[in-house]
């Protein structure tokens, strides 16, 4: 879009005062990390970075064994991302482009499914991974072991293929026109060719951002992997934080520290999909 | 000719065809769909009809529940209570995620540095963010009542009157999920051709006509897509409301999942938890098919 | 149900198993409990001596400072009986993943446990009675905090020993006390002199606070036993607040506010979580326990602080809350027998529990050791015992926790915010307080 010198400059003022308010409680978090105890609390708050300091930095590594949390990490959520983005596309496409019988009811029970609030479906949640037949010394009937409790699996799986990545990638098919595949349905070519070769291409800044949805998402669970993970060993990041809080007690700076620390992933992979949303991917120019 | 006429497929098998490549397309999620949300959900809305609580009943009560349900006022608090915040976070959201994403999506000077920070927040430890708040709205120190009394005004304690909490929790949300639906837009900007805004400018209009005449309608199943998820989600609020108000004043911020979570877990009444998730649904629901039409009838106009 | 649930679950799953199978090639872990989880089963690390080394595992919300604390002792308890080895792990979140754990068996052998929702969940069995096991090794019973113990008890049974006791006082600042030549209250119209003297305005703006007036609608509990009432019935099946006792403790904060404005709603939300408002001198008393002595010691370089215990009421009433951590063993733990032991070495023993108390910096549940010179030495450890005297637990009755936040706390903040009269408020408060007890009755 085209506009003029001194609207330009206008937009940019607008935008660095929305940015500064949006930077500011990360650029807090960054300077209670750098900062001394004593100095961490003033009133009114001083913005000034003042004497900095790395305790916290050290002592964080100090509480927490980092590396062995960011495997276990980076582990479920790549998985959680490649289930993801694989069958999220797919079916997103199916939905999207495809005529079958049943197509409007599934979407719309698949909706409706997450109008639901987490909290009650997770102890029914947990049953399944239980009981899961055949996994974790289960038997045919789902008895007898512990199912998917204790292991990677039962975090992932339950966000395997998530209704978010497939309404979302619906979405972005249905705008796409319909007529694309035309001359590749003349000539014979299967719905799979089709998908793979003229439309998956399309989608790509689709699929970056539901990349970095993913991504941050798995990154930042808690909740479930606490839930069903009781080995020390096969803990995530997010349960390393709980080491800097507890009991009405915090310590600002070690959990700022870890925090920035966790958060940094997640920043490398959104500043690396950036540039899918940067206009000028080939589609842009394709008539209507 | 001849050929043709062999393998030209009935009416019957080209159905059966479809189907079968539609489900192959879909099948892998369905599966994943049923087993981990479809069957909890269900297992869910039946302990809505007992007196379920996690560990040693769950006898069939049949409506009773529901009857509870009907008569639960701090229920009915929270179902106002978060009507009015989805009535003022949603339109709210969309209207600043799509204008910021126009801006973003402009040739601009460090437009992928704006972008890069307005999606910090969703970064941000959210101890720091509540920090970070509460600091901003305090009633005597706070930066916003400071910049008010610039104006004259005196400015409330946000947090701390039932009149302001709810509008600042819809401040703090917007907050920090603006950067994610920035992005949802941001992507959808890029199906949109660049020969379109050509035509419209040769045709005198300005950014902002093309933002609303071109822009705004070509983005409609962006639009569809974020406003339905906003629904859902934001009719599901429970943490941001949890950390900065602890529900509070006066109950004033108290949501239903908040209060489902405490039945169901704090007080081992999962039966009734059930339930109120249940009432919660449809509440969700009918709001959703209201938004829906809402947002055909845009579409199509 | 659990079989019926199991039913149906498990024809969904048995499809989606065998798929699954076969498109991962064994997508299924192995049985995840080998090498590095600790409840291995006493074959695998039996040696031959005549009791075998038993592992147990202990769950507890305890991290960071505390999880040390918690691993030192148990060194010792491994120094002191080698034939019992005690895993502990860092549980967040422990009531959901409790709950989940227990409805499918897969607890802990001893749990690291706030004491409060003991009754309720010692009536759905989650947690095995030990009174065989305190009588068989005739464990003295008076040593510990009364309170404490009847919080671990439940229908005649005791659940769990008690390991620390704490409770909601008050705190002071010692040097803004001083500059003003004012004593620690023992009294609510000390607490009321104290308050006005040291609370400053300019203007408008309300520079220090005499009082944090914040969390009074949660403290509602101790403020009425000082007053001489109580908030339930004996038999804790009715609201018992809308009493003179209940108006007396209302009018008294109504004047605290409105007429001598000591404190202004909001003020320290947002000054660093009421941390820092307390540090940085801009309240001269706010309330707290032990738990945030460390706090104040960290980010308070210069700040004098005193605890004290609540202050009594017009009529000498003394009450206060007291809580605290106990342990607990799950019903379903296979080693009650060894996870016994350490708990009866952790609370029973006078030694320990001093040198734990040392460790921990906290008031252990056994009461006897309170007469050491740690405790009476230190102006903070003696008031919070002397506290302790006087302090009753939070009531162990289902729905207890919601009539807390949901009436009686969201109430008093719409009466704190002057949308509401004493009078009114507290018969809305009964209202409302007896439909939520009888509907939890009912379950």
């Amino acid at each position: 879009m085209q506009i003029s010198r001194p609207g330009k400059a206008t937009v940019i003022l607008v935008l660095s005062v929305f940015a500064v308010i949006m930077a500011l409680p990360f650029y807090w978090s960054v300077l209670t990390s750098l900062r001394a105890n004593d100095d961490i609390f003033a009133i009114p708050i001083r913005w000034l970075p003042g004497r900095l300091t790395f305790e916290h930095y050290i002592q964080a590594f100090q509480m927490v064994p980092f590396a062995r949390y960011f495997l276990n990490t980076l582990q479920i959520t790549l998985i959680g991302l490649a289930t993801n983005l694989f069958f999220g596309s797919l079916a997103g496409y199916g939905f999207a482009k495809l005529r079958f019988t049943g197509r409007k009811t599934l979407f719309n029970l698949m909706v409706s499914s997450i109008m639901v609030p987490g909290v009650v479906t997770m102890i029914p949640t947990f049953l399944v991974l239980k009981n899961f037949p055949l996994a974790g010394g289960n038997d045919l009937l789902g008895t007898g072991g512990i199912g998917f409790v204790n292991s990677i699996w039962g975090v992932v799986l339950p966000g395997g293929v998530g209704v978010f990545a497939v309404f979302f990638m619906r979405q972005f098919y249905l705008s796409l026109p319909d007529d694309l595949a035309e001359s590749a349905r003349v000539e014979g070519a299967s719905e799979i060719v089709i998908y793979f070769r003229i439309y998956l291409p399309l989608v790509k800044p689709a699929l970056a951002t539901l990349a970095i949805f993913g991504f941050h998402s798995g990154w930042n669970s808690f909740l479930w992997p606490n839930i069903i993970l009781n080995d020390p060993d096969r803990r995530v990041l997010t349960m390393a934080l709980q080491a800097f809080s507890f009991n009405n007690q915090t310590e600002y700076g070690a959990l700022m520290a870890a925090s920035l620390f966790i958060s940094l992933p997640v920043i490398v992979v959104f500043a690396f999909f950036q540039r899918y949303f940067i206009q000028g991917i080939a589609f842009a120019g394709i008539k209507n | 000719m001849r050929k043709n006429h062999i393998i030209r497929p009935t009416a019957r098998t080209a159905r059966i065809r479809r189907n079968l490549t539609g489900y192959l397309f879909v099948g892998p999620a369905l599966l994943f769909f049923a087993v981990f949300v479809l069957l909890p959900v269900g297992l869910a809305a039946y302990l809505g009809f007992t007196n379920y609580d996690i560990l040693t009943r769950s006898d069939w009560i049949g409506l009773d529940n529901y009857w509870r349900l009907l008569q639960d006022e701090i229920f009915h608090t929270t179902l106002a209570n978060i009507v009015s915040y989805v009535v003022l976070y949603v339109p709210l959201m969309i209207f600043l995620s799509f204008c910021a994403a126009i801006l973003l999506n402009t040739r601009l000077f460090g437009a992928r540095a704006f972008r890069t920070i307005y999606y910090l927040p969703g970064l941000t430890s959210a101890v720091a963010a509540s920090t970070v708040w509460l600091w901003l709205l305090n009633p005597e120190y706070g930066l916003v009542n400071q910049i008010l009394s610039y104006f004259g005004i005196v400015g409330p304690a946000w947090l701390s009157h039932s009149r302001t909490a709810m509008v600042s929790i819809v401040m703090v949300t917007l907050w920090s999920g603006v950067g994610g639906n920035i992005v949802m837009y941001l992507a959808g900007l890029q199906n949109i051709p660049e020969s379109l805004y050509e035509s419209a400018s040769l045709d005198g209009a300005g950014p902002i006509r093309s933002a609303w005449y071109i822009t705004f309608p070509m983005l409609a199943p962006t639009t569809f897509f974020i406003s339905m998820m906003l629904l859902i989600g934001s009719f599901q609020l429970f943490d941001q409301a949890y950390v900065l108000t602890k529900g509070g004043p006066a109950n004033s911020t108290l949501t239903p999942v908040y209060l489902i979570y405490n039945n169901g877990f704090a007080e081992l009444n999962m039966g009734y938890a059930s339930a109120q998730a249940v009432g919660l649904f449809f509440l969700i629901l009918l709001f959703t098919l209201v938004s829906r039409r809402f947002n055909r009838e845009v579409t199509v106009v | 149900m659990h079989r019926s649930m199991s039913v149906s679950i498990l024809l969904v799953l048995l499809a989606f198993s065998m798929i699954l199978a076969s498109c991962t090639g064994g997508g299924t872990t192995p049985v995840p409990t080998g090498d590095a989880t600790p409840t291995g089963s006493p074959e695998a690390t039996a040696t031959p001596s005549p009791e075998p080394l038993q592992e147990i595992t202990m769950w507890g919300e305890w991290s960071g400072d505390a999880e040390k604390q918690v691993l030192s002792m148990v060194d010792r308890f491994h120094a002191a009986q080698p034939s019992v080895k005690v895993s502990y792990i860092v549980t967040g979140d422990m009531v959901t993943k409790l709950l989940t754990a227990t409805a499918t068996g897969q607890t802990p052998d001893l749990i690291l446990w706030d004491r409060w929702q003991t009754a309720m969940y010692a009536s759905k069995n989650v947690f095995a009675p030990i009174d065989d096991l305190v009588t068989r090794d005739a464990v003295d019973m008076d040593q510990f905090f009364p309170e404490a113990i009847r919080e671990l008890t439940a229908d005649g049974k005791l659940y769990g020993l008690p390991l620390t006791v704490d409770g909601w006082n008050i705190f002071i600042n010692r040097k803004l006390f001083r500059e003003k030549g004012l004593e620690a209250p023992r009294t609510w119209d000390e607490l009321e002199q104290c308050a006005v003297a040291l609370t400053v305005w300019e203007g408008d703006k309300l520079v220090c606070a005499g009082i944090t007036m914040a969390w009074f609608p949660w403290l509602f509990n101790q403020w009425i036993q000082t007053a001489g009432g109580s908030i339930l019935t004996e038999d804790g099946t009715k609201t018992a607040y809308n009493s003179a006792a209940g108006k007396m403790v209302l009018e008294y904060w109504d004047r605290l506010l409105n007429v001598d404005k000591v404190y202004k709603i909001g003020f320290e939300s947002g000054l660093g979580q009421g941390v820092d408002a307390f540090v940085t001198g801009k309240v001269a008393m706010t309330w707290g326990g032990l738990w945030s002595v460390e706090g104040y010691k960290t980010y308070g370089e210069d700040l004098e602080f005193e605890l004290i215990p609540m202050p009594a009421g017009p009529n000498g009433d003394r009450g206060g809350f007291i809580g605290g951590f106990g342990l607990v063993i799950p019903a379903a733990s296979k080693y009650k027998e060894q996870a016994f032991r350490f708990m009866k070495w952790w609370t029973a023993d006078k030694e320990t529990s001093l040198e734990w108390a040392k460790v921990s910096k906290s008031v252990p549940g056994n009461k006897s050791v309170t007469d050491d010179p740690f405790f009476t030495d230190d102006i903070n450890f003696r008031n919070l015992v002397e506290a302790m005297q006087h302090a009753k637990i939070r009531p162990p009755y289902p729905g207890y926790s919601s009539l807390e936040s949901q009436v009686i706390g969201a109430n008093l903040q719409a009466f704190m915010e002057g949308k509401i009269g004493v009078d009114e408020v507290l018969a809305k408060m009964q209202t409302q307080g007896d439909k939520l007890l009888a509907d939890y009755k009912q379950d």
